[in-house]
């Protein structure tokens, strides 16, 4: 009869060493992840600095009455904009990653979306000195369950965004970030369901989400001389 | 909710694979590669042939047994026609009469199966011991002397050479793929023996000691998978099983998808069905590893390749199902997106806990090969880059194919013949 015996050693090595393996990962990510706070709290001095110094231009401009220079910051606040939402984005997705630093991200988060109402304002000055060159949309969503759309509707947006460049400009809020401010715009439009887009000061909710052509007809009446435009006319 | 299950998923698969292969690392490293003795007995050996069908490999399997490097007084070869509907027992009388001097017996048989025809030759046969050689197999001339010195051990049943896919100019992708899934089985079957887990004797040589397989009670002729059941058996009795790589035998492999299915569908079948049939092994100390491991993942082994493949396929299409549906609604119009497009992804974006997992298993399986291949006398790239590629890219998926129809068979209670 062949001796038998169950490898007790080679199975608790065996657990050990994929342990040791897995740790490390988790040790690799868990540096992974701070690095990536560090480059969004880098990221985000950036961004106010790029905003102060907008918000300087701007003025600089309106008190010479300068429309023509209307193109020049535009392309700035487009520039911001977009690097704003990119880095967002990127928070919003590595907060998912997180495995330990919820709380840091969520006060990321916060500074972000605090930092895209900053540019929002910015832009209705920018507006008023430019003429209706610009427009304006903030997109509401929710990242828990209660949004089945958001994903549609996200699509439709970076579509827009892609096609409009820096004529549309979209700030995208996430609903669930406790800031005084977003819950004010909340409450002051109405907003109870997700997505909602506010397009300039009119609240839009989507049956379940603003389409494609009913975005086009929106944009189209406030920014009628875009190429996209006069090409649907 | 979804995204949590897939993680916690992936993460678990990571986890048993990595110490699956840490621990048949482990045994490669601290457990001994089991060593033959020495003899100079040429005792007698019936080598038995059950055939169903075969007239197109019967001759070269015989004529590569009767070159056997062994004294021909004591060999015996026992031909069992299970009833073939072709000219394979007219193709084995020519033989017979091409080789008076040997001693060739034909037997021929309504179709009763394989464990009947391997009983039938074991009543006949006068041999100390008893070889099952597959129809369409070919042995190499040593195969005797190497294995005979295994059996000066005690308590060994049966002695198994290395199987490998034979080499042929004509062998396609599908064939070649498989010979590297046929060497790091070899593999992994030593390195079950170093802890006497083997739980299957393939059908291409495998040399039994008669009296045990008497003992034993012979074949059993209603198994779809004779061969695994009898190694279960004899690891019930507790006897031990040897894989070799001293000598190779040969065998056809399937050409075609179709035909790798339905032969990998009775294996799988088998392997669960048999697993099932002794499950009062499973966890039971008195088998060692045997139990505690070899018997829970045979049963279980299905689950987890057709939990995979569910996974991979989700993981694979979702993404694409996704964009055309993201792509649709904006009505297809992909020129905006392609005009104004940012690359916005930097390294600092990468999952790296997954990653470093990735490699090192990627780098684990890579030793595997390598080093099956170097035990095995193989080259790695002996046909080129692609059927490695294949092997690595493709082969799991046709193997879920195959589980996909056992759960079907299994659920439907579908069973087949050989």
């Amino acid at each position: 009869m062949v001796e038998r015996k169950i490898s007790t050693e080679k199975y608790f090595f065996a657990f050990f060493l994929t342990v040791i393996v897995f740790l490390l990962g988790l040790f690799l990510g868990l540096v992974i992840e701070g690095k990536r706070i560090s480059v969004a709290e880098q990221s985000y001095q950036e961004l106010e600095l790029e905003l102060a110094s907008t918000q300087l231009q701007f003025t600089f401009l309106n008190w010479l009455g300068e429309e023509e220079s209307c193109p020049l910051i535009q392309e700035v606040l487009g520039a911001n904009l977009f690097q704003l939402e990119l880095l967002s984005q990127k928070l919003a997705e590595h907060a998912d990653d997180s495995t330990i630093s919820d709380d840091e991200f969520v006060r990321l988060k916060r500074l972000y979306s605090l930092e895209e109402l900053r540019y929002w304002f910015l832009a209705d000055k920018v507006q008023e000195l430019c003429d209706d060159a610009i427009m304006r949309i903030i997109y509401f969503y929710s990242t828990d369950d209660n949004c089945p759309s958001c994903a549609e509707q996200a699509v439709v947006l970076g579509y827009f965004k892609k096609v409009f460049g820096q004529s549309l400009l979209v700030f995208s809020l996430d609903e669930r970030v406790d800031e005084p401010m977003i819950q004010l715009i909340k409450k002051t439009y109405n907003v109870t369901s997700y997505p909602t887009l506010l397009v300039e000061k009119e609240k839009i909710v989507g049956e379940p989400f603003v389409g494609k052509d009913e975005l086009m007809e929106l944009v189209c009446g406030s920014l009628p001389k875009e190429e996209a435009c006069r090409e649907g006319s | 909710m979804i995204e949590i299950l897939i993680t916690i998923f992936t993460w678990t698969i990571y986890f048993f694979s990595l110490f699956f292969v840490t621990f048949w690392l482990t045994t490669l490293l601290t457990e001994e590669e089991q060593k033959e003795g020495t003899t100079d007995k040429t005792p007698l050996v019936t080598i038995t042939i059950p055939a169903y069908n075969e007239e197109d490999t019967i001759e070269k399997t015989l004529l590569s047994v009767l070159q056997l490097d062994y004294p021909r007084q004591q060999m015996e070869v026992i031909v069992v026609n299970d009833g073939s509907r072709d000219a394979t027992a007219q193709k084995v009388v020519e033989i017979q009469q091409k080789f008076p001097e040997r001693k060739i017996i034909l037997i021929n048989q309504e179709n009763k199966g394989k464990g009947a025809a391997l009983n039938a030759a074991l009543t006949q046969a006068q041999g100390e011991y008893f070889i099952c050689m597959d129809a369409d197999s070919t042995v190499q001339a040593n195969a005797l002397r190497m294995m005979l010195p295994y059996f000066t051990q005690p308590d060994v049943a049966v002695v198994l050479p290395c199987l490998k896919v034979e080499d042929s100019s004509s062998n396609n992708l599908i064939q070649k793929m498989q010979r590297y899934e046929y060497i790091i089985n070899m593999f992994y079957k030593e390195l079950m023996g170093r802890l006497d887990c083997i739980h299957v004797a393939p059908g291409p040589f495998s040399m039994y000691k008669a009296a045990v397989l008497k003992i034993v009670g012979g074949f059993d002729e209603h198994n779809l998978t004779e061969d695994l059941e009898m190694a279960i058996r004899l690891q019930k009795y507790h006897y031990k099983l040897i894989q070799t790589f001293k000598t190779n035998v040969y065998t056809i492999a399937p050409g075609t998808l179709k035909g790798v299915y339905q032969q990998r569908n009775r294996w799988y079948k088998g392997s669960f069905l048999n697993t099932l049939a002794y499950k009062n092994l499973i966890w039971n100390k008195r088998f060692g590893d045997f139990g505690f491991m070899q018997m829970p993942l045979s049963l279980v082994s299905g689950l987890i390749t057709l939990s995979i493949l569910i996974f991979l396929i989700y993981r694979l299409a979702e993404p694409v199902i996704r964009k055309i549906y993201q792509w649709n609604l904006i009505d297809y119009d992909l020129s905006p997106l392609i005009q104004n497009f940012v690359w916005t992804y930097s390294l600092i974006d990468l999952n790296y806990s997954l990653i470093i997992v990735s490699v090192i298993l990627l780098t684990f399986t890579f030793f595997v090969i390598k080093r099956a291949h170097s035990l095995t006398g193989e080259r790695v790239l002996r046909y080129g880059m692609i059927p490695l590629f294949f092997y690595l890219a493709i082969y799991f998926f046709i193997l879920g194919a195959v589980w996909i129809g056992v759960a079907f068979d299994v659920i439907r209670r579908k069973h087949q013949r050989w």
